[in-house]
């Protein structure tokens, strides 16, 4: 069953249009409540100028933000796995090599969704499902979750937006005390109709004491035509007491692609959050974090590596909120920039009063690789508690030609010399990949952007 | 008239207020178009200054407050509970005797005739709205540095001080920049001629002495090719349990190859709110350098800025920031690289201690065609206890590609083991953490003169006295 | 080569001062001074605020947002806040028809 939005702009789009959505996939009544909640409050923010310190960076007369129509969602299974393809193989090779079959779940943005999960995840209760099957089998925690991101989100335009009109998402569940060998892999490929908006909505609930791997891989659409299309994503990350979990994400979005991308974390104590974030493909891409240490003794590492080309633009915001004492966290971003690109960072450690004894990190580096490219960096500290340890960095520069030079007279000609410099500018992130396969495809990636013109 | 109402506080050796004193003229309360002309007459002043004036009085009331920063603690100022001109004399004397007695007792208390004696090569007083006292030594006079109380310099140089007037800090700027544009009085003028270097610091000192009142001095200095000045500023008020408000503007114009060194002592008492705007432009070669010391007042915002406009030239801001209880010191730097070739070094220190804050706010911007500019941000702050707060707001926009551009910062408290060690070698307490704190803001005593130097150590040490326990 | 395009007759512009007009749905700011017509882009390099809404004083278009200064005859930049010049056009009078042709260089900013 396929549900649609009669044609209605995002300028549009009005309390009937909602209920339309939730009714015609039969959806709990509390669902169109939560859609409804989260629209109320999309309606009553402004839409951005441009010129507002938030989204001045942003293309917006280029995306047309107000009109673009929601795009078609979809329940749908797709008919096989077959539609993976080589690609979603390439990914997963050096698991499946090593004996460990991952759980795959395929999104075909518009179209539907395909998952396979082998049988040492489903013995271990692992749960993995639509969105929309989880408004059933899961009503309680979703619904629970889904709510009190509605209130997070009051003052965020299209945080809310994408609460209302979520669509296409998935929901993990990892019981208590399950470590899991094998990753869990959701690949997403782009479609729909051009000037299209995609709203999935993703919750991952990992119980007390879980291990769990998560990879994610934005691609282009499987014909490979790029038509233009926005996504706004919301992933909702509910860690429990002593959780571990490794998120790396991949976006290798087409170059039609316009994309928000907002993450939830919420830790408790003594979890665990280790993201890695390779940004690559898209016109344009902004990534909200919001990671919350609530317990004690809470840690995570966020890392992340953009490489901007032509006239891409990424930004990067992320806000460590060290709430409970005793917690850690640390972020590092790498970028490079070449042709007009563009990209922005903005990093807030708050440590709140109660937080004692935190430890926080937080360094941004950019190399700018030709003269149109440009970086702006705000890496912020807000600091209530007096013993913790807090630094920060960030630096933006040319490639170094006292490297250069000296590789030159070991014999490595300029091109090369400046290639090596530029991998072993991304290379102390590549190494938390958790995968030697993935590593080395990042850097194949790296190295076919530096090759392109 | 009521008797203004003192709040104590005991460390603060600059909070008494003289109320013999009979000024010759004081504004109601609130700031009016009729104000402002009364002032402009009494002033005698040219009409196209008045005329800079009502403009600015229309660009102050239809810009809104700031969104950013302290919104709270600045919605508390009330503007129309303040006396925005205040006269306490009819002419600046060229001698000590000459000026009112209550005027020269307060200027004595604070030391300023012995200091002129001793080490400076001239002296602006300003008390409440005007300056009382000016001098200069007749060598500098001679080489054609010319030295005067900002009012005098519209006189007497309408077409050096045109020139250059609102042409750094535009009336429109800001709101508080309009605000001084429209009823500022006092403040310095100072042109230093080609290859002229003033070896002995030129001074300035200001003083508010009324509860209420509003100081909005406005300073203008304008080094010519390849000369030197170094000027120094100190401030000071009466403790008053309700606020004053100090708002100045300070355009400084390095040309060619020469060379600003500006260096504030802020030590407002702490119920004055310090609203200013300060900025540079500099020229190929020429260095200017902001010495930013903030330890008084209630609140501080400003945020010094170099813009390199010439290949070469150097920007650089030095700056510490002390914040005790109720204080919010919001300070920090920008720099602005036009030109290629330019550098720029900005560190900030400060300490917050018994629930005050203190936030480094700064923008680094580098212009496309800015090529091989270097610019190095460090910030380190130092917290004393719980209740205290840092913030770091660094802003880096980078337009060019071949430039080497760095930005650290550090929040920490001081050291379990520092301490140990220097109570272990028999520090007291209080002791060891003064020392500490004096280590700490060492690379910014350091550029101060010898006199400062001492005098800023003796204050932190005043600050500093019973915060333990 | 752009095309000359009118933007209104010489009365509609018989005050000193800056006017907003369009050119090939471009936004330009037009500037009366002693009689002679200049335009340029009308956009404050500063803070990308509209140059037509300000007013021009001494000779010299002043940005209302921040008081940044630009010469209207070569559009450079006079006073901080603004450091970059902004991009000019050619003016003609033809009779009473003011024309203008936009700049084939791109903008600085």
């Amino acid at each position: 069953m396929t549900a649609t939005i009669p044609a209605s702009t995002l300028k549009s789009l009005s309390e009937s249009s909602i209920a339309t959505l939730s009714s015609d996939r039969r959806e709990p009544a509390w669902a169109l409540e939560l859609r409804q909640a989260a629209f109320k409050n999309f309606s009553a923010l402004p839409w951005p100028t441009g010129k507002e310190e938030h989204w001045k960076r942003i293309p917006l007369a280029d995306i047309g933000l107000g009109e673009l129509t929601p795009g078609a969602s979809s329940s749908l299974t797709l008919e096989s796995m077959e539609n993976l393809g080589s690609r979603l193989r390439a990914f997963t090779r050096d698991t499946e090599e090593a004996g460990v079959m991952p759980a795959r779940r395929f999104v075909e943005l518009a179209r539907g969704q395909v998952s396979s999960m082998p049988e040492a995840f489903r013995e271990r209760g692992v749960e993995w499902m639509t969105l929309e099957e989880a408004m059933t089998t899961q009503a309680d925690r979703l619904r629970a979750a889904w709510s009190a991101a509605v209130e997070r989100a009051k003052t965020d335009k299209f945080r809310s937006l994408t609460l209302a009109l979520a669509n296409g998402g998935s929901c993990l569940f990892i019981p208590r005390g399950q470590v899991l060998k094998a990753p869990l892999h959701l690949y997403v490929a782009a479609g729909g109709e051009a000037q299209t908006a995609q709203f999935p909505l993703n919750f991952y609930f990992l119980e007390e004491a879980c291990e769990a791997q998560i990879w994610e891989e934005l691609t282009g659409r499987e014909d490979g035509e790029a038509q233009p299309l926005f996504v706004s994503s919301l992933s909702i990350i509910e860690m429990k007491e002593n959780a571990k979990a490794s998120f790396f994400s991949l976006q290798n979005w087409d170059e039609a692609t316009s994309h928000f991308q907002f993450q939830d974390v919420s830790q408790k104590s003594f979890s665990r959050f280790n993201a890695v974030a390779v940004c690559l493909g898209a016109r344009m891409f902004r990534n909200e974090s919001i990671i919350n240490l609530e317990g004690q003794g809470a840690e995570n590492k966020v890392l992340g590596i953009l490489f901007g080309e032509k006239s891409q633009v990424f930004e990067n915001w992320i806000t460590q909120n060290h709430v409970a004492p005793k917690t850690t966290s640390d972020i590092q971003y790498r970028g490079a920039l070449k042709g007009s690109a563009r990209s922005f960072f903005s990093g807030l450690v708050y440590i709140k009063k109660e937080a004692q004894q935190s430890d926080a990190f937080q360094s941004a580096k950019t190399l700018l690789l030709s003269r149109e490219a440009r970086a702006d960096a705000i890496p912020n500290l807000e600091i209530l508690a007096d013993d913790v340890k807090c630094s920060h960095g960030a630096a933006v520069g040319s490639i170094d030609e006292d490297q250069k030079f000296y590789l030159q007279t070991r014999g490595i000609d300029p091109a090369n010399a400046e290639k090596a410099i530029i991998e072993g500018f991304f290379e102390p992130v590549i190494a938390e990949v958790p995968s030697e396969s993935v590593q080395e495809r990042l850097r194949q990636f790296v190295e076919e952007k530096m090759k392109r013109p | 008239m009521s008797k203004p109402q003192l709040a104590p506080k005991e460390d603060y050796k600059y909070g008494f207020h003289d109320e013999d004193i009979i000024n010759v003229f004081k504004s109601e309360k609130g700031l009016t178009r009729r104000l402002i002309e009364a002032m402009s007459a009494m002033k005698k002043e040219p009409e196209w200054m008045l005329k800079i004036r009502i403009k600015a009085l229309e660009v102050y009331q239809s810009k809104p407050m700031p969104t950013w920063g302290n919104v709270q603690l600045l919605s508390e100022l009330d503007f129309n509970n303040i006396h925005y001109y205040v006269r306490p004399n009819e002419k600046t004397e060229k001698d000590w005797k000459d000026v009112p007695e209550g005027v020269k007792r307060t200027f004595d208390r604070l030391g300023i005739p012995e200091a002129e004696r001793k080490f400076l090569a001239g002296v602006t007083a300003q008390y409440e709205s005007e300056v009382v006292y000016h001098s200069i030594r007749e060598d500098l006079t001679k080489q054609g540095v010319i030295f005067l109380g900002m009012d005098d310099a519209v006189k007497q140089y309408p077409d050096i001080v045109k020139k250059y007037f609102g042409r750094v800090i535009p009336t429109a700027d800001n709101k508080f920049a309009a605000l001084n544009t429209a009823v500022w009085s006092g403040g310095s003028f100072i042109y230093v001629p080609k290859n002229t270097n003033v070896e002995i610091p030129l001074q300035a000192y200001f003083r508010i002495n009324s509860e209420n009142m509003g100081q909005f001095e406005r300073t203008l200095i304008i080094t010519d090719e390849g000369s030197t000045v170094h000027y120094i500023e100190g401030c000071t008020a009466p403790t008053y349990s309700s606020d004053s408000l100090h708002s100045a503007v300070v355009e400084l114009v390095a040309l060619p190859g020469s060379k600003i060194r500006y260096t504030t002592i802020q030590n407002w008492s702490n119920n004055v709110y310090n609203l200013v705007t300060k900025r540079a432009v500099c020229y190929a070669d020429a260095a200017v350098e902001w010495i930013d010391g903030n330890i008084g007042s209630k609140l501080t915002m400003k945020y010094p800025a170099v813009y390199l406009m010439g290949k070469g030239a150097r920007g650089e801001v030095l700056s510490i920031a002390y914040a005790g209880k109720g204080q919010h010191q919001d300070a920090g730097a920008k720099m602005v690289h036009v030109a290629p070739h330019t550098t720029s070094t900005i560190l900030s220190k400060s300490i917050s201690r018994d629930g005050g804050r203190t936030s480094y706010r700064g923008l680094l911007r580098v212009e496309k065609g800015a090529e091989h500019c270097k610019a190095s941000v460090r910030c380190d702050a130092l917290l004393l206890d719980e209740a205290s707060r840092s913030d770091t707001y660094p802003t880096m926009e980078i337009n060019e590609k071949n430039v080497a551009v760095g930005h650290e910062a550090t929040v920490s408290k001081i050291g379990d083991e520092q301490m140990f060690y220097l109570m272990s070698r028999g520090l007291k307490e209080n002791d060891a953490q003064s020392l500490i704190v004096n280590g700490f803001i060492e690379p910014f005593v350091r550029e101060l003169p010898m006199e400062y130097a001492v005098e800023l150590n003796r204050l932190m040490q005043l600050e500093m006295e019973g915060s333990i326990g | 080569m752009s095309e000359w395009v009118r933007v209104g007759g010489k009365k509609d512009f018989s005050a000193e001062g800056a006017f907003a007009v369009k050119v090939n749905g471009q936004d330009v700011c037009l500037v009366q001074l002693g009689g002679k017509f200049y335009a340029m882009d009308d956009r404050c390099t500063h803070a990308e605020s509209m140059l037509s809404s300000g007013e021009v004083e001494d000779g010299e278009v002043v940005c209302a947002l921040h008081g940044a200064r630009f010469d209207p005859k070569t559009g450079d930049a006079l006073t901080p806040p603004a450091v970059k010049p902004v991009r000019t056009h050619e003016v003609k009078v033809e009779g009473d028809n003011v024309m203008v042709r936009l700049s084939d260089v791109p903008s600085p900013v």
